[in-house]
């Protein structure tokens, strides 16, 4: 399971940064002569409704899709973090208000936020991406409050405390590096998830127009779902594996 | 008990607020003004403008509480693409959709708390192992993949339901199917984990060296302590079902909220959209503080 998980975690790595190196074939290269074509030598996973190539495509998809995930779980982890030094610094009012506020936020499913935002929001992959962030960064700094709360009772901040550590080194240098560890694990799960939510948008018609992520490619797929179903079934399960390989990595 | 009671209802008070709060703060943002809603036609900018001043919306602290008023009453307004009344389609929606989430609710605790137990059942072999990597499988897919594959082999290739439409009880299975496959791998994970945490307890050595059976272990002293958590975790997991219902609805082409909002989204009607994520903001909010109340009842010790 490791192994597999590496292996394709690997590959997709490699197929963002060298995607000409695993097909011949343009993603945006449309022949009308081989409208739905099947699997055959030359295209081998066969042609979409333009006769672009399904392989290029899910090659060259690869960067996008890998691209809003980790730019989304980078943000709302650094905003998280950010916000979550209001818990040390601020007084308990602000502290409060922040509590109050990550409650709230809590009775909206994250997916609806980035609907609504994403209907707000042009349709390109710079507004996906703030819509997601925007719609998920609460969930996150949830759970990094949390982490933070639980290790300001740990006896060593009471020790640095005691010896007159400023807060800013306390925070530096106590809590950043033991949460560092359960902050990576978060950080891939979140690119998981943020990469299946993008994919729910695109699907219901809310993704990027420009942009090649896998997601787009199922709504693309949609119409031909009774005559191709292949078309759909590629891109989608593409999505389940890179998911679950940046689910079981920590692990 | 009653304290706790209350201590849950200004919890729900105050997360109810704050959706309309957030509901209201993105209607500010929406080029438009609450005015246009009492326009007719032939109307020039200075009658406008009177009945500006006459509904006191002029500055943003009086549209705020003019469109509080509004959503206090469920009074959405009419939507500007079909002309419909969008509280009323909602509340016909509403209906559909709350027979998908009960329908999903019974799959969801069926397979999960079904599955965790079957996997505690064989701990440590074969059988645990196949529904962990299952439910990881299943955590890691898009929840349309399910509605794709669960079309292509049980509409389209054994014919045993409806591929799409609202045609009685058989067009929702599918649909529920869909919607809980997901929630219900989280659940089964979850409660997998706490079932085994609480065969390492002192308890249950005693039990084993009363000589009890495994299944009374199981199904009696593990189950009793091991099932409070699937409550909070259903509270939790709401959420999901209705992000879930999003898709399924428009994957199955079935009337209710889910596919009323992404309505909203394709024709850019805000009216609809807004008023889709309000209510379902306010169901999730009524679902975790049942499920605190729940919880409360259910567990002695959190009574006192």
């Amino acid at each position: 399971m490791r192994l597999f998980c590496l292996t394709a975690l690997f590959l997709f790595v490699l197929a963002s940064l060298f995607p000409h190196w695993f097909t011949d074939q343009l993603p945006k290269q449309q022949n009308l002569s081989r409208i739905l074509a099947s699997a055959n030598e030359v295209h081998i996973l066969g042609c979409d409704w333009l006769g672009r190539d399904v392989f290029a495509r899910l090659v060259y998809g690869c960067r996008d899709t890998l691209m809003i995930g980790l730019s989304t779980s980078f943000f709302s982890i650094a905003a998280g973090l950010f916000l979550g030094t209001i818990v040390m610094f601020a007084g308990s009012f602000l502290n409060r208000l922040y509590q109050a506020f990550l409650d709230i936020s809590q009775a909206f499913p994250p997916i609806l936020g980035a609907i609504l935002l994403a209907s707000l929001l042009d349709a390109s992959q710079t507004g996906v991406i703030l819509a997601l962030f925007l719609g998920s960064f609460a969930s996150v700094a949830r759970v990094l409050r949390t982490y933070i709360l639980e290790i300001r009772t740990k006896e060593y901040i009471l020790a640095a405390e005691s010896m007159g550590a400023s807060r800013l080194r306390i925070y530096a240098k106590h809590v950043i590096p033991n949460i560092f560890d359960p902050l990576v694990t978060l950080f891939f799960i979140q690119c998981g998830n943020m990469i299946l939510a993008e994919s729910t948008l695109s699907f219901l018609g809310l993704g990027a127009v420009d942009s090649l992520s896998w997601g787009n490619m199922v709504y693309g797929a949609r119409q031909y779902l009774f005559s191709s179903i292949s078309l759909s079934l590629w891109p989608a399960s593409m999505i389940a594996i890179l998911v679950l390989s940046l689910n079981r990595i920590r692990s | 008990m009653v304290h706790n009671l209350f201590h849950s209802l200004i919890r729900l008070l105050i997360s109810v607020v704050g959706v309309c709060l957030l509901t209201m703060t993105v209607m500010l943002c929406i080029p438009g003004n609450p005015v246009f809603s009492v326009a007719e036609r032939g109307m020039d900018a200075k009658e406008l403008l009177r009945r500006q001043k006459e509904m006191s919306l002029d500055g943003p602290i009086e549209k705020l509480v003019f469109l509080g008023k509004k959503l206090f009453l469920f009074d959405f307004g009419t939507s500007k693409v079909t002309g419909e009344n969008i509280g009323r389609e909602l509340s016909q929606r509403l209906y559909n959709t709350t027979q998908l989430a009960c329908l999903s609710l019974l799959f969801f605790l069926c397979m999960g708390v079904g599955s965790a137990f079957f996997s505690a059942w064989y701990q440590g072999r074969l059988a645990d192992r196949l529904i962990d990597v299952l439910a990881s499988w299943i955590l890691a897919t898009p929840i349309f993949w399910f509605g794709i594959v669960f079309i292509g082999v049980f509409s389209m290739y054994l014919g045993l339901f409806p591929i799409s439409g609202n045609s009685g009880f058989a067009s929702m299975i599918l649909p529920a199917l869909t919607v809980s496959v997901r929630p219900a791998a989280f659940l089964c994970k979850m409660l997998r984990q706490r079932l085994l945490e609480i065969y390492r307890e002192r308890f249950i050595t005693v039990a084993m060296a009363k000589g009890l059976s495994r299944f009374r272990i199981l199904f009696w002293h593990v189950a009793r302590n091991g099932l409070l958590p699937a409550i909070t975790i259903t509270g939790m997991e709401f959420s999901q079902l209705l992000t879930g219902a999003v898709v399924a609805e428009t994957l199955f082409a079935l009337k209710g909220l889910g596919s009323y909002i992404v309505f909203g989204v394709e024709s850019r009607d805000y009216d609809i959209i807004l008023a889709c994520v309000f209510v379902s903001g306010l169901l999730v909010c009524l679902a975790n503080s049942l499920a605190d109340v729940l919880n409360q009842m259910v567990d002695p010790r959190l009574r006192s």
